[in-house]
């Protein structure tokens, strides 16, 4: 990933979209990208705001029952979520070695599930509520 | 053994010939990534029936081992046994850097590779058709200054010849090596990943 993106901090679902927007201006082809957050901290949200920002103009939905969504974006966007499925021998059998050898960005919600997984060279991006409404998005 | 069904799916091509009496009939394959496995059992119904030939009809199924895409061998393995137990055929694995450096016409040493990912390559060194040493991932930067032969090695910017992985040569491979192949307990038959997944705890 190209640097630069400072992250920043959102009061509502529209801003952590256009959040989003502007981390996509500075994804590469290839790069791996983990979202930590609680519930409904708006890590789907955000994606929304990536997927916007590479100009797919469908519906992005959560990944937590289906696992993984693909997207033809500008980039092709492999939206993982890990949250109900803790075996780490399903994952690799689903082919997730080949998803991460690609030059897909991946997006997975729920990392620390997989963790023993995922490549070391990842961009670990957290999603934290600072108040009811506000949620600081960083790098970390 | 005359009647086989070869299927190679190791990388982006989705490619399965049949060989009847010994000869080649017929190649279907696809470079369209992804899709081996919407493909392949169309290809396999295609050419079957195309040539008035059923699975009970064939001595052996020849299957391209790897390495390659982990995705790409499970499906090509997942056909590969499936038709083989149902008519209880021997399974021919064939190596796919060996059957690749068959298409090489060359007397001195050089690389076969694939691409894996990044700057790795899955790559192993021949010299007269036999291996110099065993197919290894490595960095492209290791490879040393003998010719390079492979495919979807674009991105690793270095010289090479194309050589694409082929179902036809695979099928050659296993009719020349039947008897050293064939392999019934199909237990003993898998994937040749080279990377298995560490798991870092």
């Amino acid at each position: 990933m190209k640097s630069g993106w400072k992250g920043g901090v959102t009061s509502s679902a529209e801003e952590t979209i256009n959040l989003g927007k502007s981390l996509s201006k500075f994804i590469e082809a290839g790069d791996i990208i983990t979202l930590e957050g609680d519930l409904a901290a708006g890590k789907t949200t955000f994606v929304k705001g990536i997927l916007d920002g590479f100009n797919f103009d469908r519906q992005v939905t959560s990944p937590t029952f289906t696992l993984i969504n693909e997207y033809e974006a500008q980039l092709r966007v492999i939206h993982m979520d890990c949250y109900r499925e803790n075996d780490l021998q399903r994952w690799i059998n689903l082919g997730i070695q080949d998803y991460f050898f690609s030059d897909d960005v991946k997006i997975i919600e729920w990392p620390e599930i997989i963790s023993a997984l995922i490549p070391k060279d990842h961009i670990s991006i957290t999603l934290k509520s600072v108040s009811e409404f506000e949620r600081k998005i960083y790098i970390k | 053994m005359k009647n086989i069904l070869a299927i190679e799916t190791a990388t982006n091509i989705c490619s399965i010939s049949l060989f009847l009496d010994g000869s080649f009939v017929e190649t279907k394959d696809s470079d369209e990534p992804r899709s081996h496995a919407v493909k392949l059992p169309v290809f396999t119904d295609e050419l079957l029936k195309a040539h008035k030939c059923k699975v009970s009809e064939l001595d052996a199924i020849a299957i391209s081992s790897g390495p390659g895409s982990y995705t790409g061998l499970r499906i090509g393995m997942s056909l590969a046994k499936g038709l083989a137990l149902s008519y209880n055929l021997p399974l021919l694995s064939v190596k796919t850097l060996l059957a690749m450096d068959m298409e090489i016409d060359i007397e001195f040493p050089h690389w076969v590779c694939i691409h894996s990912h990044k700057n790795m390559v899955f790559a192993q060194k021949f010299n007269n058709h036999e291996p110099v040493n065993d197919a290894t991932c490595i960095p492209v930067e290791n490879l040393d200054a003998a010719p390079v032969f492979g495919t979807e090695l674009q991105k690793c910017n270095i010289d090479f010849n194309e050589i694409l992985p082929s179902s036809q040569t695979i099928g050659r491979f296993a009719l020349n090596n039947a008897a050293a192949l064939a392999e019934k307990d199909y237990q003993k038959v898998s994937p040749f990943y080279l990377t298995e997944f560490n798991i870092s705890k």
